[in-house]
């Protein structure tokens, strides 16, 4: 019975772990089946990052489509050095900060906004109630350029140099935008 | 990584170290966001599968966005010029961006593999020199030169999942090494005209082929 035990805890991660490489060995051999099981098993940890990112649900469905469709594309190169989330994860990011250029250049809103798009947030949520803001919606109110400094940076524990290369900003820009996403987060959540 | 704001300094001692309190209250609740899970409102499966599926009909033929991006490039810089000289207005400074190559596929042939490091070795200290000269240029020229070496890195990528998902061929593989090419004889042209300017308002600016 205690080796039935063992072999069952051991199971635990170390079977998820030989899945995971299973799955992928076959879907470098391109079966999408196999790949379709690496989706069910991440989609929910890579949504949740991209709806917090980029906050419009239709945005955050395309970007999460887009991820997997990259991660097939290059699956090739992964090998299995990393955990697969955090591949994917990275597959993520970039994406997102593509979308985040687009829009700049389209002329929405910009990590230039600063204070004046944080004042409006801090003014939208206080006008909502006087309950409590939930942590994930009072993220999703701050203007685009904070709130993905802040979910890089507090959330994804990527270095302000990391972040700096992603977003195509200064290390300077990232640190200034993270003060501010924090000071207004706390005004939101106050 | 730092979380929270640490705080020094007596006068304001108290209200930093409630606020050092919060901070670390609200950086552990922010890092554990990051174990949370958020299925998507509709099944995203079968679009992530007809497109898989259909890149793989679509097969590694799809470089021809390179060459589409060689004949931006060419019709770009004459914009260049004239963003350069015929717009001085300047507002907000624009992100300059980095692109890369990923990790070729091991099969690689020697040509592109050296082609691969030259681009490895001289890209990144290229666009920085040419980020830093562009610091006296209009923002609209730097928008126009990261637009198109963006196009570049976008055929390159194709390029290079086309060569991953089937194999070299030799046709992409001298595409590819000629695109890469191309990109670095186009940034040292930039790098030496920029630095030139304003006196070299008379040259061409054709990139050598």
């Amino acid at each position: 019975m205690i080796l039935v035990a063992r072999s069952s805890s051991l199971h635990g991660q170390e079977g998820k772990e030989a899945d995971e490489a299973l799955w992928v060995a076959r879907a470098q051999d391109g079966d999408v089946d196999a790949f379709e099981l690496i989706y069910r098993s991440y989609v929910g940890q890579i949504h949740a990052l991209t709806r917090r990112m980029l906050v419009s649900r239709q945005d955050a469905e395309d970007v999460t489509q887009q991820v997997f469709v990259r991660a097939w594309q290059r699956l090739g190169s992964f090998r299995g050095e990393g955990p697969l989330g955090g591949w994917l994860r990275r597959i993520a990011f970039n994406l997102v900060a593509d979308r985040h250029r687009i829009r700049q250049r389209a002329g929405g809103r910009t990590e230039g906004e600063g204070l004046d798009g944080i004042h409006q947030a801090t003014a939208a949520a206080s006008r909502v109630s006087d309950v409590a803001v939930d942590l994930e919606r009072a993220v999703g109110r701050l203007p685009d350029g904070a709130r993905q400094v802040l979910v890089l940076h507090d959330v994804e524990g990527l270095s302000h140099r990391e972040i700096a290369e992603l977003l195509g900003v200064s290390v300077g820009t990232s640190k200034t935008q993270l003060f501010r996403a924090r000071r207004a987060l706390k005004e939101l959540l106050s | 990584m730092s979380r929270g704001a640490g705080g020094t300094g007596s006068g304001e001692e108290n209200s930093l170290s409630t606020e050092y309190q919060l901070d670390e209250k609200l950086a552990r609740s922010l890092a554990g966001l990051r174990r949370r899970e958020r299925s998507p409102e509709s099944d995203l499966w079968p679009g992530i599968r007809e497109r898989i599926e259909s890149l793989e009909r679509s097969g590694p033929k799809r470089y021809w966005q390179a060459w589409a991006a060689v004949l931006v490039l060419s019709l770009g810089l004459g914009a260049v010029l004239w963003l350069a000289f015929g717009n001085q207005s300047s507002s907000a400074p624009v992100d300059f961006e980095v692109g890369a190559l990923a990790d070729l596929p091991p099969e690689s042939s020697a040509s592109l593999r050296e082609a691969f490091a030259r681009h490895r070795s001289e890209r990144a200290p290229l666009v920085q020199s040419l980020a830093r000269s562009l610091d006296d240029y209009p923002p609209e020229l730097r928008v126009e030169i990261e637009d198109n070496l963006r196009t570049i890195a976008n055929a390159m990528e194709q390029i290079e999942d086309s060569l991953r998902s089937a194999g070299p061929e030799g046709d992409e593989e001298q595409r590819l090494a000629a695109l890469i090419d191309f990109e670095l004889r186009l940034l040292r042209s930039l790098n030496d005209r920029l630095r030139g300017w304003p006196g070299a308002s008379s040259t061409s600016w054709e990139v050598s082929r």
